[in-house]
């Protein structure tokens, strides 16, 4: 039996969607079986984001109403063999999806895989609560932006109140000069005011942009700082413990000198 | 009891024990702020002294109104005593706007533990003391006190129902706004850092109709002031 963890946020644009591919992408990586759930009817994205908008036949609420079978909706990613997608509906109605039919889809699921990744769609109506309805456990991604912040404390709080107990937290989108200028909310500041567990930190990386564009994760790609990030978070769900990584800027060899002749900054 | 401050200043003007006489009988209106030993001691000169004369006669029905004091039966036992010495005074009744109930539920404070997140309301009818922080956003609503053991950065509205003498405390204030009695008042809109210093813990409180902040160890003395 899986997991079923969902990825939510209540403000839209902090990153949900690339949240959820790459630490699914991460965690088929390191071997698991993995099945990616897009919740977010009528604005889908994790399909483009994960480059498999060209396979979709069935989706989301076709399972739901019964049209197909779970495995026909079910699309194979192209790089892992035991990396899944559930597209969700671009143009269905939703109103046939309800919190109970989710359940049961995501009940099935867990019979399959090791994790069910459910991508939550902004806001914290209708589309909030199908999200929630299956998910065992949830990570909560936040911006260093006093609005996202303040939605994701809201959220908390319904996680809690729909018997989601010890959300953990993504702090997405991180830019190291402007927290040591003051500019934006550090770390510490961000966990002390949500008051969870800090389960990851993703600096900001273009390579996240351009590789979403590409329909490639990021965490492919092990060079840049941000798939990194997202591989420490894939291994602290699976029970790794791992210090979260210096984002400090790397001194060139030069600086380096500098510092040791005592001419440096 | 004579140390207590409170009672002393203002009882110059107000008598601890008043009677008064109505259609059936004498009422005895005891004050509810000062203490039960400055009551006997009223009520035994009251009794003795010059207007004494005035009690004799014949059957009187007394009734006694204790205010918001709830008298023990030993209490009531000493002032029946008092009340013997003329034999006409019969009491009838001891009156108290407080009944047993609400007095107990009143001095109980409702602990919330746990972080008051944004869109939460945390609501009671009496003392609220929550152990962790009310994030912005977060609502706490008291007709008593509001003590925050943890960082207030949300709304706090203490004595909503009216009552002016409320105090909101708080290990770290940061609030969005704080509301006591019918009192608005909100953060100033300077951009403030989410980070403070470690400090003392303080209340806030209403003096003279304005929002005042203090430090807590200073609470006794404000209430007492009151």
């Amino acid at each position: 039996m899986g997991e079923a963890i969902v990825v939510t946020s209540g403000k839209g644009g902090v990153g949900k969607t690339t949240t959820s591919a790459n630490i699914g992408t991460a965690l088929a990586l390191s071997g698991k079986k993995v099945c990616l759930v897009d919740t977010d009817i009528g604005l889908r994205n994790l399909d483009v984001v994960m480059g498999l908008e060209n396979r979709i036949v069935y989706d989301l609420v076709d399972v739901a109403t019964g049209s197909c079978r779970l495995e026909q909706a079910l699309i194979k990613d192209k790089r892992f063999d035991h990396l899944f997608l559930l597209p969700a509906s671009q143009t269905k109605d939703k109103s046939a999806l309800v919190p109970e039919a989710m359940r049961q889809i995501v009940l099935e699921l867990k019979e399959k895989f090791d994790f069910v990744m459910i991508d939550c769609p902004a806001g914290i109506e209708q589309g909030f609560l199908i999200a929630i309805a299956g998910a065992d456990r949830a990570i909560v991604v936040t911006t260093p932006e006093n609005a996202a912040v303040r939605d994701a404390d809201r959220v908390i709080g319904l996680l809690e109140a729909a018997k989601i107990y010890g959300p953990k937290l993504v702090i997405n989108r991180i830019r190291p000069h402007m927290v040591r200028q003051g500019d934006m909310l550090d770390i510490d500041e961000i966990v002390s005011i949500l008051a969870i567990d800090l389960l990851g930190v993703v600096p900001d990386d273009e390579q996240v942009i351009s590789a979403a564009n590409r329909g490639e994760p990021t965490v492919m790609n092990p060079s840049t700082k941000a798939s990194l990030a997202y591989r420490n978070i894939a291994r602290r769900i699976q029970g790794d413990s791992v210090p979260l990584m210096n984002l400090q800027d790397q001194t060139g060899l030069l600086d380096k000198f500098k510092k040791i002749i005592g001419m440096g900054k | 009891m004579q140390n207590q401050p409170g009672c002393e200043m203002p009882r110059a003007a107000k008598h601890p024990v008043t009677i008064k006489g109505i259609r059936d009988g004498l009422v005895f209106l005891f004050d509810d702020l000062c203490p039960f030993e400055d009551i006997l001691s009223d009520l035994r000169e009251k009794l003795h002294g010059a207007q004494g004369q005035l009690l004799i006669g014949p059957i009187v029905r007394v009734t006694i109104q204790t205010g918001r004091r709830l008298l023990t039966t030993e209490e009531k036992e000493q002032v029946r005593s008092l009340l013997s010495v003329y034999g006409n005074l019969i009491i009838q009744d001891f009156h108290s706007t407080e009944t047993e109930d609400s007095a107990k539920r009143k001095r109980e404070a409702f602990l919330y533990t746990g972080t008051v997140r944004s869109g939460q309301r945390i609501e009671h009818d009496g003392d609220i003391m929550i152990i962790g922080d009310v994030n912005p956003g977060g609502q706490v609503l008291a007709t008593g006190d509001i003590y925050v053991m943890g960082t207030m950065r949300g709304t706090a509205h203490a004595g909503y129902a009216g009552n002016n003498q409320a105090v909101i405390a708080a290990v770290y204030f940061q609030p969005t706004q704080l509301r006591i009695g019918n009192v608005i008042s909100r953060s100033p809109d300077a951009s403030s850092r989410l980070h403070v210093e470690a400090t003392e813990m303080e209340f806030a409180y209403l003096r003279d109709g304005q929002m005042a902040v203090d430090k807590l160890p200073n609470l006794h003395r404000i209430r007492a002031r009151k």
